[in-house]
């Protein structure tokens, strides 16, 4: 217990009470039925229950939900993984009733696992929750001896009605996580790699605190932290001149998250793929789409009406202020032809309506910038859509 | 992208096929067709290349970044490729990738069809039997069709048992097993509905320490759906690599420059559709295989519509393609607006039918302009191109769609360009001299031996030219200065002003300079550049029947029902509908006559005037009769 | 003490608590369902009833000890026969009827085509009662029975019921549910079938069977430890459970919905606490232990957040506090965040993206969706807050570990922007005539648009022109945190 409390500083409490709940002897009846971890995400809850299950030679299964679209194939993957078989060997598993027979087909004493071991289970929806508790202790009537360890990270109201221990995996805190960050990294030179971790840790704990976003974090700011160590430009103490190397990268991968940018992307590539390559008409089209679902069509009159030196200048004022006034609010759905009366009053020339442009608006439904709103079938005649991109991509476009 | 959202379709007429198989027997048919198919196919080998070497960066980087990645633990590495909005495009050059990655990627790889996608369940049924059934084929294609699909229905392949197959694949292939890969590449990321791809991705996450998958990643707009469709979630099991394909502007650009306005390509496109045709690609889709299409329209229509145009070939066949040509060719082959120019101009008799031999030098002459024309044409463009404003355009094609149809020396914009010019500094126009020389060194065209001979010796003088030393001006000023004598201070700025006009002394390096672009214009562009649609015979060459383009490309949906209904032969082609004047025949289709009725009366119609009309036109014997047929009624209520 | 002893006495206990200890709540219930099967089983009658349980902890394991003690019993040996059917396994009552047909041993192969499913039902029973020599009773454990009532025309309960009710056969139907409104749920032909006959289980008496309970779960018997051991061990025991503390600790968890089988968790805990160490249960290890099975409060939920998800929980609170409305979409959370960083530029920053994600983040545990129509673009789906906003407030002024400027921005822009007073429906409000103009014609609520507190001008006219309703005024302004302003 001691070494995994070594491992997993910061769960001291959690751990103590987890090796307490799993009795040492093998063959001993498993009481609790239910263990829930509940905790955010990189908090440890999957890495310590593992390793206590290890530890104390415990066999288990291990399921993450995650890899089952559905119930079935959920308990078709327990029963695999239960009984070390193939899917044919059981049948098809159709609905929980089968699950069941064929648990029960197979007697209690022929289950050698204790633990089985749930993780994201209510990416199947909580009612799966229910399921399982009620499974477990029919079969605990019948004899079967195993217990069930949820794994969670969102928080479940059935799990709140209270027939099941919880445990609480809390957020770690600011010291915490510098143990860890300390913990993870030791092929790091470790005078450079504490002082880093001073400096670093205050400036993101506010914004982050996910474990996880932080290894990511470190892992891609501490070569460059390091950088100007190895080229000798600063002593390795200089924490404050390191640091300020660092900050526009800090800056940048806590204000819009996307650590996951490597260094290599170099700033062109960026902007390349930030800005939206459409042809000419489309782009209209798509700013027209953008207008026709954020203006209310009280308004068509007003904007699109006047003489077409005036249209240009609506053009480039509705597209951006318009956007932070009505943009509470969800785009509404517009019929075609009010599409293209504002496509044919922002474009200046007057041309027909081609079969090219209306390909495009399908092209543009292709993309998931435009959908149809409705059911389509129902009216061929008239139809309708809705603007969905982005006001960023739209505010890009338009420029 | 053919059909729109009000589901109108582009109605191409069958009448093309149908007239000419009566009008050509079958021995001339086969041979316009093999002319046909020889041209198209250099294009299509042509463009092949081309695509193939402009992707090929991009593919070398993807498959490079898939052959080196090393497997940890904790990420799923994801190859995303931007690939811009083209969509018709995409196939192409995800085909290549999947080509590549296996022949040099040690892995099985799966190519992830959007409409195969509706349930998550069924996307990873995809992928694991593309997976499994893949390499019992011992690896040879990893798309999944329909026969592996049926297979896994039985199955019920979920992703342990592709787990369970990777192991034992393992185990058998001991050899190459560190660098085994399994690679899902999903060519059009728009197309999946959000969520689902997401719990895609979030199943594969739970195998990413048991088996080294890489994703390849199509997305057609931007950065920001990565964002907006993963959570931190899914995001964080992921390390994401970014590669950013040709956009496909500069893909047009290169297959234009390369494959069809060259001096080799014999079929030519005027202007007009082919400015056309460009718009299109500009405006609306952005798709190069789109634009092929249309090209290869033109061509298909170009030997359709007269049997003449079997002239069209390349230069080696022209003398035995004469040859074939019957007496009634010959016939239409004279008659043809630019032979009865030619014969006005060399004071033949109108009615007379040109010789084989003649046709064959016209034909020859043709060529040899064409071939000098393009190579002059990108000449003008090595020159223009950077100029401010440019007002001939940044693009070859540019210059090509201005000079094809009209003489473009005597156009304003080209003037304008050669005043441009004459500002430019020594060092660029010496820069632009050079490309031109080796833009026509490397034509190896004879025609231009001599014209080379002298660009280099311009080059020559005017390199040496001395930018400072004052040559006597050409042009010698009648007034002498005269400065001293001024009464007021207009009277002086105004004699200032002629001063500086006049007396401006011209170096050394200008008065090359302009001699210079006066051979420029006068010798070099204004022979070379002379529009070929001024040719004779240049019918046979190029195609120009802007109407049926127009007609084929540019589909009005609202205009081309208008006449379909105002007048049904034109798509029906059937003899009874056939009428000349505008009116309406019994036997137009039902529809048709109430439509034409119901615009004869302005905006609002009375249903019974209506049916008193209807059953007019299609009642004809029973004008007279007050009481309407029950017969003739139903297709109006109908 | 002797710490072999301990452990040893650990494991008794441990094995007491899940095999030997007696249920200590609803003994007349017990009784009472008890009875109804043993009638069925010795008379032959005919008998349902219904089994409610509206703390959904106890129901099942109170109906096994129940069957338990019957299937105990010797005298009933062969004489009937236990059909359990649990609704969250079955999805129709064809599946149900295979099981049944499974537990009657009977062929139902050549029935498959034949009649309809009453006519299966009765044949089942009726092929039973004729096979033997003697008649067996049925009884029927319908578990979730609620669920069953979702099936399709109810025709098993009804058909169940009806041979009930017209005495075909000796059975006993005992339906189980937590679903306190299950009758409600019966069709008409089933209500009229069903006998009424309910056992409502309500907890009486609380903190006396807790306490009862603790104290003998804890205490030890039995002739494997010395006298002395066990002595002092009950002592400790006994003082333990009268105590204070303990005392008080049982009370609190009495008010709260922990029943008996969460006790029973609790003392599990407890026993796992024992060790060598440290052999006796004092009150705090009680309280600790307790502690963890209170449920997770908001409180431990909101320490989980970042400041990023608390400027996002605070926009939230603000715009519920402006607009009255429970709605929200991410474009207007983020909207008001960005207003409040303007006027608060210590406020954690972040970018859209940022916060975009912090948002998807909360989603999880403090949000739910209202609108379920698709809206494709995630930033205008709408939200509701799953937590009380007042909690959520008091956390954040109580909590040491948040900067204050959060603190301070939370209070401030609240008071700041509160745009709209309600006044309860038919209360003398005097208008302005420029107020009177903004209001829509005939609301139930009259609403003053635009009132600035920190700005009280509209509150002078009141007293202007009608100074002795002033008073009156104030009386029915509904939101208190307006009656501060005016006495300010």
């Amino acid at each position: 217990m001691k070494s995994v409390m070594k491992k997993f500083p910061g769960r001291e409490q959690q751990i103590k009470l987890i090796w307490k709940l799993i009795p040492e002897n093998n063959n001993e009846r498993v009481y609790s039925s239910f263990i829930n971890l509940f905790g955010p995400s990189g908090t440890g809850k999957t890495a310590i229950i593992r390793h206590v299950l290890h530890l104390k030679k415990k066999r288990f299964i291990f399921i993450n939900c995650y890899e089952c679209c559905n119930l079935r194939q959920l308990c078709t993957k327990i029963l695999r993984d239960l009984f070390k078989k193939n899917e044919e060997y059981f049948g098809r598993i159709n609905s929980v009733l089968d699950f069941v027979t064929c648990l029960r087909k197979a007697g209690p004493l022929s289950l050698r696992i204790n633990f089985i071991v749930l993780k994201n289970c209510e990416y199947l929806g909580t009612s799966v929750f229910e399921l399982f508790m009620y499974l477990q202790k029919f079969l605990q009537c019948e004899g079967w001896n195993f217990c069930i360890i949820f794994i969670i990270d969102q928080f479940v109201n059935t799990l709140v009605k209270g027939y099941s221990y919880t445990l609480h995996f809390p957020q770690y805190k600011k010291e915490q996580l510098h143990d860890i960050l300390l913990l993870k990294r030791p092929n790091y030179p470790q005078e450079l790699y504490y002082s880093f971790l001073q400096a670093f840790l205050p400036s993101v704990y506010h914004s982050e605190r996910n474990l996880n976003i932080l290894i990511r974090l470190v892992d891609f700011l501490f070569p460059i932290y390091k950088e100007p160590v190895d080229q000798g430009k600063f002593l390795m103490n200089d924490v404050s001149n390191l640091f300020r190397n660092i900050r526009p990268y800090l800056q940048g991968s806590i204000t819009d998250v996307f650590l996951l940018r490597n260094r290599f992307i170099s700033d062109n590539c960026e902007k390349v793929t930030n800005s939206l390559d459409l042809p000419y008409t489309t782009k209209y089209l798509l700013l027209a789409a953008y207008l026709a679902s954020f203006i209310p069509s009280k308004y068509d009159r007003k904007f699109f009406c006047k003489k077409s030196f005036k249209k240009k200048q609506k053009k480039f004022s509705a597209s951006t202020p318009h956007a932070e006034i009505t943009s509470l609010v969800a785009p509404k759905s517009f019929p075609i032809d009010r599409l293209l009366a504002i496509y044919f009053a922002i474009i200046h020339e007057h041309s027909n309506v081609s079969a090219n442009l209306l390909s495009q608006l399908t092209s543009l439904v292709e993309l998931k910038l435009v959908v149809v709103a409705g059911n389509t079938q129902e009216n061929l005649t008239n139809p309708k859509y809705k603007c969905v991109a982005q006001t960023s991509l739209i505010d890009t476009v338009a420029k | 992208m053919a059909t729109t959202s009000k589901g109108h379709f582009v109605y191409i007429p069958p009448q093309s096929k149908k007239r000419n198989k009566n009008a050509l027997n079958w021995q001339n048919e086969e041979l316009w067709y093999r002319s046909y198919t020889n041209i198209w196919n250099s294009f299509e080998s042509k463009l092949k290349k081309i695509s193939e070497e402009i992707s090929m960066k991009l593919i070398n980087d993807v498959v490079q970044f898939v052959f080196d990645y090393e497997f940890t633990d904790e990420f799923i590495p994801v190859a995303t490729i931007f690939t811009g909005i083209n969509l018709s495009d995409h196939d192409n050059l995800f085909s290549i990738i999947l080509t590549e990655m296996q022949n040099k990627v040690n892995g099985h790889v799966v190519f992830l069809q959007p409409f195969q996608s509706m349930k998550l369940k069924y996307i990873i049924e995809c992928v694991v039997s593309g997976f499994i059934n893949g390499n019992n084929q011992i690896l040879a294609d990893g798309e999944t069709d329909l026969e592996n699909i049926n297979m896994g229905r039985k199955v019920q392949y979920s992703l342990s048992n592709l787990h369970d197959w990777y192991k034992n694949s393992l185990k058998s292939k001991s050899i190459n097993s560190d660098s085994l890969k399994l690679i899902i590449v999903i060519p059009d990321m728009e197309s999946f509905p959000n969520t689902i791809l997401q719990q895609f991705l979030l199943a594969l996450s739970v195998y990413k320490e048991r088996m080294p998958f890489v994703i390849i990643l199509g997305v057609a707009t931007s950065l920001n759906i990565l964002h907006s469709s993963f959570s931190v979630d899914v995001l964080s099991k992921f390390s994401l690599h970014l590669f950013q394909s040709q956009s496909s502007t500069i893909f047009l650009n290169t297959v234009l420059e390369k494959v069809f306005l060259t001096s080799d390509c014999p079929f030519q496109i005027s202007g007009k559709i082919f400015a056309l045709l460009t718009e299109i690609f500009l405006n609306y889709n952005f798709s190069v295989e789109e634009f092929i299409r249309g090209i290869k329209f033109c061509l298909m229509n170009h030997y359709i519509i007269s049997k003449v145009n079997i002239l069209l070939c390349s230069y080696e066949e022209i003398s035995n393609i004469t040859k074939t040509l019957s007496e009634n060719q010959r016939t239409e082959v004279s008659i043809l607006p630019s032979i009865i120019k030619y014969k006005k101009k060399e004071q033949l008799p109108d009615d007379e039918i040109l010789e084989t031999k003649l046709i064959e030098k016209l034909l020859k002459e043709l060529h040899e302009h064409l071939s000098v024309f393009h190579v002059v044409v990108r000449c003008i463009h090595a020159f223009t191109k950077s100029l401010p404003g440019s007002p001939l355009g940044t693009h070859v094609r540019e210059i090509y769609i201005e000079a094809m149809d009209s003489d473009i020396c005597r156009t304003e914009t080209f003037k304008k360009c050669f005043i441009l010019l004459q500002h430019l500094s020594k060092d660029e126009i010496l820069e632009k001299l050079e490309i031109t020389i080796n833009i026509l060194k490397s034509s190896e065209n004879y025609r231009f031996y001599e014209i080379i001979q002298k660009l280099s010796n311009f080059h020559e003088t005017l390199e040496k030219s001395d930018l400072c030393r004052i040559v006597e001006s050409p042009i010698k000023s009648p007034r002498k200065r005269s400065v001293a004598v001024s009464t007021s201070r207009s009277e002086f700025k105004q004699k200032l002003l002629i001063n500086i006009n006049q007396e401006k002394k011209l170096s050394e390096f200008e008065v090359k300079k302009n001699e210079f672009f006066a051979f420029l214009s006068e010798e070099f562009f204004k022979p070379f550049l002379k529009s070929p649609s001024n040719f004779p015979l240049n019918e046979v060459m190029i195609f120009n029947r802007l109407d049926i383009i127009k007609q084929n490309f540019e589909a009005v949906p609202r205009a081309s029902l208008h006449h379909a209904m105002f007048n049904p032969y034109r798509y029906l082609k059937c003899k009874c509908c056939k009428s000349t004047k505008n009116e309406t025949l019994k036997s137009f289709p039902d529809i048709c006559i109430a439509y034409k009725l119901h615009l004869e009366c302005g905006t609002r119609i009375n249903l019974y005037d209506w049916l008193q009309s209807f059953s007019y036109i299609v009642d004809e014997d029973n004008r007279d009769n007050e009481e309407i047929n029950p017969q003739v009624q139903y297709p109006l209520i109908r | 003490m002797d710490g072999n002893m301990i452990v040893k006495c650990r494991s008794y206990l441990i094995e007491k608590l899940f095999k030997t200890a007696p249920f200590y709540t609803f003994d007349e219930e017990k009784a009472a369902l008890f009875d109804t099967i043993t009638k069925t089983i010795e008379r032959g009658e005919c008998e349902d009833i219904l089994v409610v349980d509206t703390t959904c902890s106890l129901i099942n394991s109170m109906v096994n000890r129940v069957l338990e003690k019957i299937r105990s019993l010797e005298e009933y040996d062969g004489n009937y026969e236990i059909i359990q059917l649990d609704g969250i396994f079955l999805n129709d009552d064809n599946e149900a009827f295979k099981i049944i047909a499974e537990c009657l041993s009977i062929d139902c192969t050549d029935m498959e085509v034949s009649g309809s499913f009453a006519e299966k039902v009765t044949f089942a029973v009726q092929s039973l009662l004729t096979a033997g020599e003697t008649t067996k009773s049925l009884i029927f454990i319908i578990n979730q029975f609620e669920r069953f009532c979702l099936h399709e025309n109810q025709t098993l309960i009804y058909n169940l019921f009806d041979i009930v009710y017209y005495k075909k056969a000796p059975i006993c139907v005992v339906g189980v549910t937590n679903d306190h409104e299950c009758i409600k749920k019966f069709g008409k032909r089933t209500l009229s079938r069903f006998s009424n006959k309910i056992i409502n289980l309500r907890p009486s008496n609380v903190f006396e069977t807790n306490k009862h309970a603790l104290k003998s779960l804890l205490s030890i018997s039995g002739t494997q430890f010395n006298q002395i051991f066990k002595n002092e061990w009950n002592k400790n025991i006994e003082d333990l459970c009268s105590s204070q503390p303990v005392i008080d600790i049982i009370k609190k968890i009495s008010k709260k919905p922990i029943y008996e089988e969460t006790l029973r968790d609790i003392v599990h805990i407890i026993l796992c606490n024992i060790e060598e160490e440290s052999p006796h249960i004092t009150s705090r290890t009680i309280e600790d232990v307790v502690k963890q099975f209170h449920h997770l409060t908001i409180e431990d939920l909101l320490a989980d957040l970042s400041l990023t998800h608390l400027c996002l929980i605070v926009a939230i609170y603000h715009h519920t506090m402006i607009y009255n409305s429970n709605r929200f979409n991410f474009k207007m959370i983020y909207d008001r965040y960005s207003k409040a960083s303007r006027k608060f530029r210590t406020l954690p920053q972040m970018g859209l993206e940022k916060a975009e994600k912090s948002f998807e983040y909360l989603k999880k545990d403090f949000l739910s969706p209202v609108q379920f129509e698709h809206t494709f673009l995630k930033e205008y789906d709408l939200y509701c807050l799953t937590v009380d906003v007042r909690e959520v407030k008091s956390y954040i002024n109580s909590e040491i570990e948040i900067p204050d400027e959060i603190k301070i921005s939370f209070q401030a822009d609240a008071a700041r922007e509160k745009r709209f007073i309600q006044f309860p429906p038919k209360t003398n409000v005097v208008m302005t005539m420029s107020l009177l103009k903004l209001l829509p014609t005939e609301t139930i609520l009259n609403t003053l648009t635009e009132v600035d507190v920190l700005f009280p001008v509209p509150i002078h006219p009141y007293h202007d022109v009608h100074p002795r309703k002033k008073r009156e005024i104030e009386r029915n302004i509904v939101y208190t945190g307006l009656k501060d302003a005016y006495e300010r």
